[in-house]
């Protein structure tokens, strides 16, 4: 890993576990001898803080050079966009299924996926995008009987 | 070109009008019917519901879907449900939780958010130790508890839960005082009463009794208001001056609101499953008392069980979490 | 013997023709849903239940017996092929199983996950057989104090989980316990829950190991513009070869040990036992330094240790009538709705159905064993789909997973949550198995601990006092020591071979 990348882990780390000591504090913390809730959370975040600070220190004793490690990161130009993509794919159909119902936002889902970030053309990802939401239908909906949430726009 | 127009117009409204009335006469139930409930599958909730689907869906000819949506002590099934159209096709199963949980959390539904459909079954709690134990009585048993306090180790089903809540209120109405130690659910409570680990706890008979046959424990008394069919020997609470009716129960509920007519339809082919051999037989095995309560006393009960847990919620100090 | 009369008596009953249909329908189910993430054993086997209330009793818990092992069949599948645990017990068949896939070696994974888990299985209900109650009662002594010593014990062998830096595994471990303890504690407070219901029991598994594992993976592959082919295009053999098996068998064997014992064990026992086997085959190897790029050993002790884990499941709720997990206590409900009330008396008042099931069981290993070896081939096939079309199917099945899981929208938002989260571990180097397996374990451990200090009134001792307790702190202490003094004398070699290199 390049050290920039894991000093940057490291200080997430550590701030990560600041916070949770501050919301374990907001717990009883009671004593080792009878412990409240926070007193678990407490020593476990007290762990994290130290070991991100030894990971930090570790870090920057090393010889490296603090190189930028942008193009290290992403395996491609392109990867950043695509990921966010793939992000938003996913936020969207979780908030597309209580709407449209599991059919069509199967559908949308899947053809925004083979389109965008698989690269086929409009037809193909249709055909794909039909075809897998009516099976998924049936295997789903009719066959296994899963209920799925229900949706506002009744189709 | 008006003629035309017109023929579509009379074609449209014609059929406005018949989708229209159809929609007003809309029989009922004409898509399957959801129950909610809010339990793991494979517990009683879903065995109470599982053993009475086969009578429903026979007799309202649609499918009734067993949902299991687990959580919150129970809370978020109760408030998907009562936030639910209360249109007959979602249906909640409830037990003395729905009260309890109003009180020991943040999210707890109150039942008057519900219109209630029916009540099945009511399956007493029994205060139980093993068959080596010193205490042959429930008398004897709380003695050793009030002249020792803190010594006699409770198992509870889990913290504020049902049953640790009436261990509690066994200690109001006596005066004993037991070291509660919580597990996640009943069957941990039993591993550890199996094991030695702890000295007692309170759970539901039915999961007591073949331990009981097995002569591995001791039913020192029963939460209900009579002696139980299934433990005719072991006297209740009232016996012994108290009365605690702390065990469980199940009942069936709808969101606010529901028309009176489906829950007329819901609350007869609910109780065609009650009625039925398989029914009973179940919960004969089980020492669960099946009585009939329909909505009316069903909602008087849920009013009493309130009070009754919300006085010993108060007093052993509980307060809502989350 | 007694014990050969009575599973004679056994394989009488499972024999007949429509147990042994209904044993094989059940474990085409299981196999089916097991590929299926998210949708487990217990949900399916409590659907299915009132399919069954036609069929005599010992039918219907044969069947659904069947879909149960069926199910941890079909977990490992879908662990090597695309990276998504069916279960936990799976996770760690993800780590070298998944990149076996990737290396165009998945008919070998998957052929010795097969036959490692029949192995492990059918040695496991055979011990099941024998010592069924000596260790059911032997189980029943393990009170909170031993409990917390067995996760303490569970613990230290963190270390072995990962290939990468220490220091990040241990943070992984943290970061796996914090998230472990949200939801309501032990004493009834509710710990980083921010008032979500949905979080009061916790976070869920299944979301966190769809995510962590299967949408995590998934994304890193996106980042290709056009994604270039993920699986090896050359398949390099459906089966294990000779030099499979000779790499694979004793892990196998040790794997069946390590899963029935701490099958028997309340709590999480599957999964912990196939992390343990994991653990144990990286410390015997002689090369531990493979261990995560695809070998062989580190898919056949787990697989192993995890099937055998299932027969050892049983045995609590065939001797005591007490449920370890939910499939079991989904199959007690099985019981108890059929009219048998499983308890201490289950062998004595219904021997046709306690050997019944237990001779299913061997039966239904074979079953499977038959079933999946064929379907290796199919499924080496779909891993030629082009990506493109694969990775979508794969995040609408992590969906419907999760979805199916609790018929909860927010354990959705936690899987897509935790897929971010694991994509951007994967980028930096942190590994999931650590935060897996602390995830499970320290729960089970904290509430051990405060149960123990409750009923000690917060005398500290307890642990030591008891014996089994005792005994294990002991050895995990000891293990501890063996391998700090191990890597100190390595470290010691290398130093001295330095001199020696500057010397010359």
């Amino acid at each position: 890993m390049s050290k920039k990348i894991d000093l940057i882990s490291s200080l997430i780390l550590f701030f990560l576990g600041l916070v949770i000591f501050l919301k374990s504090l907001t717990y009883p913390i009671g004593s080792f001898r009878s412990p409240g809730g926070g007193l678990f959370p407490l020593l476990g975040s007290l762990c994290l803080i130290t070991l991100s600070i030894i990971m930090g220190i570790q870090t920057f004793l090393r010889t490296e050079e603090l190189k930028s490690g942008k193009d290290h990161f992403f395996s491609s130009k392109e990867a950043p966009k695509r990921i966010f993509l793939g992000f938003l794919a996913l936020v969207g159909f979780r908030y597309l299924l209580p709407i449209v119902g599991f059919g069509p936002a199967t559908f949308l889902f899947i053809f925004y996926l083979t389109k965008f970030l698989g690269n086929y053309n409009w037809k193909i990802s249709s055909i794909f995008a039909g075809s897998t939401a009516i099976c998924a239908y049936y295997l789903f909906q009719v066959w296994l009987r899963i209920p799925m949430p229900p949706a506002i726009l009744k189709f | 070109m008006g003629k035309r127009f017109f023929v579509i117009y009379l074609l449209g409204s014609i059929l406005l009008i018949t989708a229209g009335w159809g929609a007003a006469q809309e029989k009922f139930p004409t898509r399957p019917i959801n129950i909610i409930i809010p339990w793991a599958p494979g517990g009683g909730g879903t065995l109470n519901a599982q053993t009475l689907q086969p009578y429903m869906e026979k007799q309202l000819g649609v499918g009734i879907v067993i949902v299991n949506k687990t959580g919150g002590a129970g809370t978020i099934a109760w408030n998907y449900v009562a936030n639910s159209q209360p249109d007959g096709y979602t249906v909640g199963i409830v037990n003395p939780s729905l009260v309890v949980t109003v009180y020991t959390t943040k999210t707890g539904v109150s039942y008057k958010k519900f219109d209630p459909i029916i009540y099945t079954v009511g399956v007493p709690a029994g205060v139980v130790v093993r068959t080596e134990a010193p205490w042959r009585t429930f008398k004897e048993f709380i003695d050793y508890a009030k002249s020792n306090p803190g010594k006699v180790q409770m198992a509870n089903s889990g913290h504020a839960a049902m049953y640790h809540i009436g261990i509690v209120g066994i200690e109001m109405a006596t005066g004993a005082k037991f070291t509660h130690i919580p597990y996640k659910g009943s069957a941990p409570c039993i591993t550890a009463l199996l094991g030695g680990h702890v000295d007692a706890s309170l759970i539901e008979i039915s999961t007591l009794l073949p331990y009981i046959e097995a002569k591995k424990f001791r039913v020192l008394a029963v939460s209900s208001p009579t002696r139980n069919f299934a433990l005719p020997d072991v006297p209740t609470f009232k016996e012994h001056g108290f009365d605690l009716d702390v065990g469980t129960w199940y009942g069936y509920v709808a969101p606010k609101g529901t028309p009176k007519d489906r829950i007329k339809i819901l609350h007869d082919a609910f109780k065609t499953g009650m009625d039925s051999k398989e029914f009973k037989d179940f919960y004969k095995r089980q020492g669960g008392v099946v009585e009939y309560k329909g909505p009316e006393e069903l909602g008087k009960y849920l009013e009493q069980q309130d009070i009754l847990w919300k006085k010993i919620i108060d007093f052993g100090g509980f307060k809502p979490e989350g | 013997m007694e014990v050969f009369q009575s599973i004679l008596l056994g394989f009488q009953v499972a024999l007949t023709p429509l147990n042994l249909s209904l044993c094989l329908v059940g474990c085409l189910i299981g196999t089916l849903i097991g590929v299926l993430p998210g949708i487990g054993p217990a949900a399916t086997i409590a659907l299915l239940l009132p399919v069954t209330f036609a069929l005599p009793p010992a039918t219907a818990i044969i069947m659904l017996s069947g879909i149960f092992y069926g199910a941890m069949y079909g977990g490992s599948t879908t662990a090597i092929l695309v990276n998504i645990p069916g279960e936990a017990a799976a996770a760690i068949t993800c780590i070298d199983g998944y990149q076996m896939a990737r290396q165009g070696r998945a008919g070998p994974a998957l052929g010795i996950a097969a036959f490692g888990s029949f192995i492990a299985g059918t040695v496991g209900v055979f011990f099941l057989m024998i010592v069924a109650p000596p260790v059911a009662e032997f189980a029943l002594k393990f009170g909170p104090p031993e409990i917390f010593s067995i996760m303490v014990f569970g613990l230290t062998i963190l270390s072995y989980l990962s290939s990468g830096s220490l220091i990040k595994a241990f943070m992984m471990a943290l970061i796996g316990l914090f998230i472990g303890m949200v939801g309501i504690d032990i004493s009834g407070v509710f710990r980083f829950t921010f008032g979500i219901p949905d979080f009061y029991d916790g976070i869920g598994l299944v979301p966190l190991l769809m995510g962590l594992f299967g949408i995590a993976e998934v994304l890193t592959n996106l980042e290709q513009p056009i994604i270039r082919q993920v699986f090896e295009s050359k398949i390099k053999g459906l089966l294990p070869n000779r030099e499979d098996w000779r790499a694979s068998i004793k892990p196998i064997f040790r794997g069946t040990l390590i899963g029935f014992l701490m099958g028997v064990i309340p709590g999480p026992s599957n999964t912990i036992s196939s992390f343990v086997s994991y653990a144990m085959e990286k410390r015997l190897s002689k090369n531990p330094e493979r261990f995560g790029k695809g070998t062989i050993e580190g898919v056949a002790g787990p697989e192993s240790a995890n099937n055998s884990a299932c027969a050892g499941n049983f045995i609590p709720v065939l001797t005591l009538g007490i449920p370890t997990s939910a499939v079991m206590a989904v199959i007690v409900g099985a019981f108890i709705i059929h009219g048998v009330t499983p308890g201490p008396l289950l062998i004595k008042n219904n021997p046709d159905i306690f050997w019944g099931t237990i001779a299913s069981m061997y039966i239904g290993n074979i079953m499977l064993l038959v079933l999946n070896l064929p379907l290796i081939s199919i499924w080496v096939k779909v891993l030629k789909i082009p990506y493109g079309i694969l990775f979508p199917l794969i995040f609408l099945f992590c969906f419907v997973g999760a979805y199916a899981n609790n018929n909860s929208l927010m354990e959705l938002n936690v899987m897509i949550f935790f897929g971010l989260v694991g994509y951007l571990m994967k980028k930096t180097g942190f590994e999931p198995a650590p935060l897996v397996m602390a995830y499970i374990l320290c729960p089970f451990m904290e509430e051990a601990f405060r149960q123990s200090l409750l009923k000690s009134h917060g005398d500290l001792t307890i642990f030591i006092s008891r014996p089994i307790s005792a005994t294990i702190l002991i050895m995990a202490f000891l293990f501890i020591a063996m391998n700090i003094f191990t890597g100190l004398k390595k470290k010691r070699k290398k130093l001295l071979e330095k001199i020696e290199l500057e010397n010359n």
